[in-house]
């Protein structure tokens, strides 16, 4: 058994599988990938790496299905071989959830692969084709789990008998937001991400459909600590995940990477070939971003390296109005006709994977014992709109002139 | 993934159409159009109740936020259901009407469906496109592990309606089937 310190959970033990696992090179690459890409300019602390997260998430995927397994008020017939054989299948998938992704995880998601599921792809293959599912496919015989068994948890595309596997690690409540909410919060300074997911992984219940097959559910007791689980949600993705500076290094960090990628490749996408893929990291983007900066070929690698990043000149906040959900497209083109021999970058929240969204799970009740709604029965989140902020930025830094004339361009064109 | 003229109109049409409808029920009903040939992109995986799309469901919100349409608890049960919103832009209701007959025609096939039966019939129709050209009872015993409620001949029954309407081509028969 081999352990790890956790700053969040204390001591992660890995079993022998495990443990080789976390040897290997695409696993060790992890310590290479940033938690939170370039936030660590905004809250310097933030210098975490998808290791610790992948361990995390392991370690609460394990705590949150013994739990479920050995609930007496459950009553799921499972055998002690499909309990052993569940609780690995999980613990595998937690520990590799993330092992797919790119250099400064989500950065440029959306304009980077060439796959519509981006790092979750990678990740299977990894998983498929290298010595990840050779270690796995070895050990796992006795239990009858396959990395084929793995990466079908990790693929929301798959059709397997185990879908609420899926959601216990992914899901809305699962123990990847759990855990990363958490870490998140610890490294970058704040309070914001701070809810008791013990209490939530101790009431996590699941419930047959109507059609047959398990949900992930909730025991009434759970209800306020998810409540807190979506406001950390709301308050993270608001000043940390979506924070305007931190963004505009999101879009410039994107620019150095196609550019680096289509200097290697001919091509602004990342390869198809995992072996290939593997190779970038963190430290290889850096590498490349300080040659095009030093040779004068990236303007956008020097902004990146000297902290030069454009400015936020219009912001919708959080809820815009509906006129400008409908029209900031056309005031972005506006600004850009008006503003020629300007670059102008856009943002909108509802790209970002980890945008506030309303969500609903089923409660259970005791007393009377009946099945409601989350969605129906909380008070605490019923207030929280879903998050659609929109921004533009430009490099008008040092020129508070201008920046307020194309501002107020901007509040002429929309409300 | 952008909210295109297109898929904007596709949602309001079916929202006015049917006047009160749950989130459950509409990502069904946009997933047979998208079936039909309607090119909306959206990826649909499996989820709690068949197929779902993410992106559908941010869309959805989108509107919501512009108020095209409103979004609210269902009280009485799970989930949230949706109405109509008084914002209509123009490029939105010519998109959508483009669509009319396609969207009528998805309705009338799925008229008097409640959410399990179109839970049922979604799933049918992915699992079929999952597996990729499989004979009948492949599909039916795929869905039956997934759906243990629903009982082999209903599976059956619901493959058969969906081969009827065109939604999947004859199904292959099993040998000795």
């Amino acid at each position: 058994m081999r352990e790890f310190r956790d700053p969040i959970h204390g001591f992660v033990e890995l079993e022998e599988d495990e443990a080789e696992i976390v040897d290997s090179p695409p696993f060790q690459r992890l310590r290479r990938v940033s938690q939170l890409g370039l936030t660590s300019y905004v809250y310097h602390g933030a210098e975490h790496s998808r290791f610790g997260h992948s361990l995390g998430t392991m370690y609460l995927a394990t705590l949150a299905f013994e739990r479920l397994a050995g609930r007496p008020d459950l009553d799921l017939k499972w055998t002690q071989d499909e309990v052993r054989r569940k609780r690995k299948l999980v613990r595998l998938a937690a520990l590799l959830h993330d092992i797919g992704h790119a250099p400064f995880s989500h950065t440029g998601e959306g304009r980077l692969f060439r796959q519509p599921d981006g790092h979750d792809h990678y990740g299977r293959e990894i998983i498929r084709t290298t010595v990840v599912g050779q270690i796995i496919d070895h050990h796992g015989a006795v239990l009858g789990v396959t990395a084929k068994d793995v990466a079908d948890i990790l693929d929301p595309a798959s059709i397997t008998p185990d879908q609420f596997l899926k959601e216990l690690i992914s899901g809305e409540f699962g123990v990847d937001r759990m855990d990363y909410l958490t870490r998140d919060s610890l490294y970058c300074g704040v309070k914001y991400g701070i809810f008791d997911f013990t209490r939530l992984v101790h009431t996590l219940m699941l419930r047959e459909q109507e059609a047959g097959g398990l949900v992930l559910a909730l025991d009434e007791g759970g209800l306020h600590a998810a409540e807190a689980l979506l406001l950390a949600r709301y308050f993270m993705f608001t000043q940390v995940y979506f924070h305007h500076v931190r963004r505009a290094y999101d879009l410039h960090l994107t620019d150095v990477i196609a550019e680096a990628l289509n200097g290697t490749y001919g091509e602004r996408k990342y390869p198809e070939q995992t072996a290939a893929y593997l190779k970038w990291d963190d430290r290889a983007v850096w590498r490349l971003a300080s040659e095009m900066a030093a040779s004068g070929q990236s303007e956008a690698a020097a902004r990146v390296l000297e902290r030069r990043h454009y400015v936020r000149v219009y912001d919708t906040g959080p809820v815009p109005q509906r006129e400008t959900i409908y029209r900031f497209d056309e005031m972005v083109d506006a600004v850009r006709g008006r503003y020629a021999g300007m670059v102008f970058l856009s943002d909108a929240a509802a790209d970002h994977p980890e945008r506030y969204r309303r969500t609903d799970i089923h409660v259970r009740r005791h007393a009377p014992q009946q099945w409601v709604s989350f969605a129906a029965e909380s008070t605490a989140v019923a207030g929280l709109q879903e998050v659609f902020q929109m921004r533009l930025y430009t490099d008008v830094r040092g020129n508070r002139q201008l920046q307020d004339e194309i501002a107020s361009f901007c509040h002429d064109h929309l409300p | 993934m952008s909210l295109t003229d297109t898929r904007a109109g596709i949602i309001l049409r079916l929202v006015d159409e049917l006047h009160d409808v749950r989130k459950i029920q509409l990502q069904k009903l946009v997933y047979f159009l998208q079936s039909r040939g309607v090119p909306l992109g959206y990826r649909f995986v499996m989820h709690h109740y068949g197929p779902y799309s993410f992106e559908l469901d941010d869309h959805i919100s989108l509107l919501d936020a512009a108020s095209a349409i409103q979004v609210s608890v269902d009280p009485e049960g799970y989930g949230y259901h949706i109405t109509g919103g008084d914002f209509r832009p123009e490029a939105w209701v010519k998109a959508g009407a483009e669509q009319d007959r396609l969207v009528g025609q998805v309705i009338g096939d799925f008229q008097g469906y409640n959410a399990a039966d179109l839970e049922l019939a979604a799933t049918i129709h992915f699992v079929h496109e999952i597996l990729g050209d499989p004979d009948e009872a492949r599909v039916v015993e795929v869905v039956h592990e997934l759906k243990p409620k629903f009982p082999p001949p209903t599976i059956k029954r619901e493959f058969q309606r969906l081969v009827d309407a065109s939604y999947l081509p004859a199904g292959r028969r099993a040998p000795g089937a």
